[in-house]
């Protein structure tokens, strides 16, 4: 083990995106742009999808060092690829039934198939509900490209004929989704909407995330209609503004997204503060069983953090729909409105998921950084990225704190052992054993992954 | 004239000269003087009316309207028999003649074609009078400038008012007449920057109103009690800052107020005690509920007993506390005297007609309201209520019993009367008697938020889809998500066509059914938001630009009254603002606050916030918390505002009111209030 004793921590900054509000938040902070020459020398990257894929490959041969910071997780894709998804909740659901939770919590996602996969269970699905709207996605697509809506059976039949002749082996990249239209949307002056919401996960195992309040509603230009002959008018019935964009009308003004607060005020001054607050409640439920849904399959590699933009559909009796989960949303903005809020969204994520020591370095002495070694990881001055827990002190910006497991579980443990001292008193059930055997099923679920982490942490201690 | 004309100016004084040289006993060379003062003149002028596009100005208004002041000018070379009445005429006045100018010079021009007219009230020579005179007869001119030029009729055939003004014969009097070249035509459609501009501005309001303190100025300057208040606030001053010196005397002979003080004024004391509910002691709905969640369902509760009494008095005192906002909408509607949850039958049919009438008569003035709507529609936060927004004022612009409801401020207003052939009044225009200024839709743009839930619980038609449905039409090929797919346009042979054909006829009839059905339903379901709007402007915002304070219009004063209140309060609580404002960077703070004031806010704060102002208007049941609200402001920002030094920082300091949460800054003003006053 060696210090370099002179060296002058630099954080470095690379991106694969020439996206202002990335950049700008790069720059304000005194940090360094990566070059070329820097090759894996770079602290933090805010990367595509694509040259994440590569640095986790197996055979780029690059090991992330302590202080390096990527901006997705190996397998991102568990929860933003619509078919895996479904999978993963589908997976969730029965481990929820057989710790005999109540599952009806999950009902936020229409019922959804796996084209060309569950056809034959579409199909009956179908039978049961004729005359019902489906919507059809391509399962790796985004921005609206390549959904239809179809109320036919045969509308079906065919596409499918066209979409997999014969008996070809269909590549699952290729994979349609097929789900329940959501055909009674709650309206806003006629038109249909949808809500972008913003949230950050730490890491996955425990699960630490934070939910930012900077959200808006996406709304279609056109007055919605459940005419069939508007079936495939996209401006009707997809919000993407990236379909929205093409509109006649479209406004450069506001880009047709409505803040989240006049939504709130909306809702609480024609529904009631109650509704609204539900709805808002239902809303972080959604986005907790979702990540704890893929929770189990995601590689939680401590060096990832990763930014969703989660899609949301709430309908007239205000019961929130999840539509989908993007890994990279969209950082270029439409409106001036748009751009600060991105601006701030970037800054605000870094805030939670930078190390502090980062930030130190950026309010006070510029260039005069600390010192650090690049191996060691118990030295005081690196940076620590996982700190198990969070400090109410840290600065968040407009992210509040969603779901922290560890303080959750420590929350636990201290009332377990406060019910242990009350049973102390009396002394019944007196020993560790006992209380845990009453402890449900899921506390045990927790708390064994609670301990492979601390088995982690140890190791990692040790290996410093 | 000057040294540096452009080749533009030349060409342009080349060409008028041409004109010129026919009138007898002119010479060349003092006309040529005569355009160049004649012409700084009549911008002047115009400018006056609300056009800050200083091109279109030089360009249009000038080449219409110099032709006209100089005929003008050269009559009146030739009668000398009433110089005196000239003299004693003010700017109003001549700008009278010059419109009668305009049209003389127009008559000429195209003859043979349907007259339009519109007369400015004659007015008291008040300094009131005249100033909404002014208004009147400048937006007139501006009407008809534009309507002459883009070719729209005022109000195209179908009305049977319009179409009777349509059909007089020639006026009389020879003062405002408007020629539109088309006037039997349809609407035309056009595209026009500028017509807009007609609408006056906030900027023409408050030009208006400085140019009232000049009038009194020159009458009462001995009188005015003015000069004692700031000679007061300026000794307090002096002192302490020598350089201040050299602006002193300016000031303190002009006085520190843009407002002359001959009208009733409250003191700061008498404020302070009747906004003392306001103050930091009363639990507030929009600080209150923020922090403590009980506060708000106790309120709720309070609120749901109340409106069942249905007690006005009571639930005014309700108000100023703060309204929870799901019951917003029953409790304003209660303490203004609307009943919301049944609109009657009778409204019901009145809302109707005038949307009927609408349907078959465009004004001019609609368009540029609908201009003014889409400025609203351009914010992030209104932009989903675009058609609530349109129906409620378009119907506004043609309820003739608005001028009835808006009781004590019908003499005090600038009004437009249409006049037929022998000089018999046909009525106001547009027929609600208000003239829209830029930025009226705003008042109705927060009441929006209350009557979603009513369009949304009717608007709506559940049908299923249909079963007949057969496939997917071709028609939006170039739509997005049309060509990923192999759906369409495969399958269409010939006999499937004329099935189509058949179908699509069908559909279409169908449609215009459910669309005709459906703005029935939008008309009712709009119908609250309507006559809630109307209630609220005929009872506070009318007074926002209406001139002077009547007492038996109700407690509020109206805007003269509440540009007064400001500066009394601005000088008595915030007097180191207020001279750094007015002394050392040279703006007066009423001319900043004074767009906040007469917009009631409702642009520049967030909706939520606008409402929680506005239950503090319907509360206390005056306009007066708008003004509390400005100077609060000044109170708020005074540390930054000190330090200024130029308009841009001050502008800076002034311009981001996205964040502000009302309540908290009233409360903190008028406790400061109280302090001061010693209350």
């Amino acid at each position: 083990m060696y210090v370099l004793k002179d060296r002058v921590f630099n954080v470095k900054w690379r991106t694969d995106f020439d996206k202002a509000c990335v950049v700008v938040n790069f720059e304000r902070r005194g940090w360094q742009k990566w070059k070329e020459s820097d090759h894996d020398d770079w602290n933090i990257w805010w990367a595509s999808v694509y040259s994440t894929k590569q640095v986790f490959s197996s055979d780029s041969h690059i090991r992330l060092s302590d202080h390096q910071l990527i901006n997705h997780f190996p397998n991102h894709y568990e929860i933003t690829r619509k078919d895996l998804m479904v999978k993963n909740m589908k997976r969730y659901r029965k481990e929820m039934n057989r710790e005999g939770r109540d599952v009806s919590v999950l009902d936020f996602v229409p019922t959804t198939f796996v084209l060309p996969g569950d056809y034959a269970l579409f199909a009956e699905e179908y039978r049961k509900q004729p005359n019902s709207t489906w919507i059809l996605k391509p399962s790796a697509r985004a921005q609206g490209k390549g959904i239809f809506l179809i109320n036919k059976l045969s509308q079906v039949r065919k596409w499918y004929a066209t979409q997999w002749p014969g008996a070809i082996k269909v590549n699952s990249s290729d994979a349609y989704v097929v789900s329940k239209y959501i055909q009674n949307p709650l309206l806003v002056g006629g038109k249909k909407f949808d809500l972008r919401l913003y949230v950050c996960v730490r890491s996955y195992r425990p699960l630490l995330a934070y939910k930012s309040s900077l959200c808006f509603a996406r709304f279609c230009n056109f007055k919605y209609t459940e005419d069939e002959d508007d079936l495939d008018n996209a401006f009707v019935h997809l919000t993407n503004v990236a379909v929205q964009k093409h509109s006649e009308s479209y406004n450069e003004n506001h880009g047709s997204k409505w803040p989240l607060e006049s939504l709130k005020f909306y809702l609480k001054t024609n529904y009631g503060l109650e509704k609204t607050n539900k709805l808002m409640q239902d809303i972080d439920s959604i986005i907790v069983h979702t990540l704890k849904a893929c929770q189990a399959v995601m590689i939680n590699d401590r060096h990832c953090f990763e930014l969703y933009g989660y899609d949301i559909i709430v309908d007239d009796t205000l019961k929130p729909w999840l539509i989908e989960v993007n890994a990279s949303p969209s950082l270029s903005a439409t409106t001036h409105a748009d751009r600060l809020l991105k601006f701030q969204l970037i800054n605000d994520t870094l805030k939670c998921v930078a190390p502090k020591q980062w930030h130190k370095q950026q309010q006070g002495h510029h260039g005069g950084g600390h010192k650090s070694s690049s191996s060691s990881s118990s030295s005081g001055g690196v940076p620590n990225f996982i700190s198990g827990g969070v400090s109410p002190l840290q600065e968040t910006g407009s992210f509040t704190l969603l779901y922290d497991e560890v303080s959750k579980q420590q929350e636990r443990l201290r009332l377990r052992r406060e019910m242990e001292k009350s049973e102390s008193d009396r002394p019944r059930w007196s020993t560790w054993g006992s209380s845990a055997s009453v402890a449900s099923g899921q506390r045990d679920r927790e708390s064994s992954s609670s301990s492979s982490y601390t088995r982690r942490r140890a190791f990692s201690a040790r290996r410093g | 004239m000057s040294k540096n004309v452009t080749v533009d100016e030349k060409e342009f004084y080349a060409s008028r000269m041409s004109l010129l040289d026919n009138f007898e006993g002119s010479d060349k060379k003092e006309m040529y003087r005569d355009i160049n003062d004649l012409r700084e003149e009549i911008v002047k002028i115009l400018h006056e009316f609300g056009s800050s596009d200083k091109s279109q100005l030089e360009g249009f208004a000038i080449n219409e309207s110099l032709t006209a002041h100089a005929t003008r000018k050269a009559s009146r070379k030739k009668v000398e028999v009433k110089p005196k009445v000239v003299v004693e005429r003010s700017k109003s006045a001549e700008e009278e003649e010059e419109g009668g100018g305009v049209a003389e010079a127009e008559e000429s021009g195209a003859g043979g074609q349907q007259p339009f007219e519109l007369h400015g009230l004659k007015q008291q020579h008040s300094a009131l009078g005249r100033l909404s005179h002014e208004w009147a007869s400048g937006l007139c001119e501006r009407l008809k400038s534009v309507a002459s030029r883009t070719r729209v009729p005022l109000a195209a055939n179908g009305y049977d008012f319009y179409r009777h003004l349509a059909n007089g014969g020639t006026s009389s009097s020879g003062e405002f007449k408007l020629r539109s070249k088309d006037l039997s035509s349809d609407y035309v459609e056009y595209q026009h920057d500028q017509d807009g501009f007609c609408l006056y501005s906030v900027d023409t309001l408050f030009e208006a109103v400085q140019k009232l303190k000049v009038l009194v100025d020159r009458n009462h300057r001995d009188a005015s009690p003015s000069l004692f208040n700031s000679r007061e606030v300026f000794r307090q001053v002096e002192g302490s800052k020598s350089y201040y010196s050299l602006e002193m005397r300016d000031l303190i002979e002009y006085g520190c107020s843009l407002i002359p003080k001959c009208l009733p004024l409250m003191s700061c004391a008498d404020v302070y005690h009747e906004y003392s509910d306001l103050d930091v002691h009363h639990a507030q709905i929009g600080v209150d509920d923020l922090v403590q969640d009980p506060y708000y369902t106790k309120k709720r509760e309070a609120g749901v007993q109340l409106l069942e009494k249905g007690d006005v008095s009571s639930l005014r005192k309700f108000c100023r506390t703060g309204v929870p906002s799901e019951m917003r909408c029953k409790v304003w509607a209660a303490s203004l005297g609307v009943k919301i949850d049944v609109v009657s039958n009778p409204k019901k049919k009145w809302l109707a007609s005038l949307h009927r009438k609408r349907k078959m008569s465009k004004m001019l003035i609609e368009r540029m309201v609908e201009r003014d709507i889409s400025t609203i529609l351009d914010s992030d936060h209104y932009f989903p209520f675009e058609d609530i927004l349109k129906s409620t004022l378009l119907a506004f612009l043609l309820d003739e019993k608005v001028l009835g409801l808006c009781k004590g401020e019908a003499g005090s207003r600038p009004k437009l009367y249409g006049f037929g052939e022998s000089g018999e009044n046909h009525g106001l225009y547009p027929p609600c008697g208000v003239i829209p200024f830029r930025g009226m839709s705003w008042y109705a743009a927060p009441l929006t938020f209350l009557f979603g839930f009513q369009e949304l619980s009717t608007a709506r038609e559940k049908t299923a889809f249909p079963a007949r449905a057969n496939h997917l039409q071709d028609r939006y090929s170039q739509r997005p998500f049309s060509a990923s797919h192999g759906l369409r346009g495969k399958h269409a042979s010939l006999s499937k066509d004329r099935r189509k054909s058949e179908t699509v006829l069908q559909k279409s009839q169908e449609k215009q059914r459910k669309e005709l059905s459906s703005n029935a339903k939008q008309i009712e379901d709009h119908a609250g938001c309507y006559f809630f709007f109307r209630a609220l402007y005929c009872r506070y915002f009318c007074k926002l630009h209406s001139g002077p304070y009547d007492p038996t219009s109700g407690s509020s004063p109206s805007l003269l009254g509440l540009c007064q209140l400001f500066e009394c309060l601005m000088e008595e609580t915030e007097p180191e603002v207020n001279y750094h404002l007015y002394g050392i960077i040279g703006v007066s703070p009423l001319a900043l606050a004074f767009p906040w004031i007469v917009q009631a806010f409702a642009d520049i704060l967030v909706p939520e916030q606008v409402l929680l102002l506005w239950d503090r208007v319907v509360g206390f049941d005056s306009l007066i918390p708008l003004v509390l609200l400005a100077v609060s402001i000044f109170h708020y920002r005074k540390r930054e505002l000190l330090q200024c030094e130029s308009m841009e920082e001050i502008n800076f300091f002034l311009q981001n009111f996205r964040d502000i949460l009302v309540v908290p800054l009233l409360q903190k003003y008028v406790q400061y209030l109280g302090k001061q006053t010693g209350g």
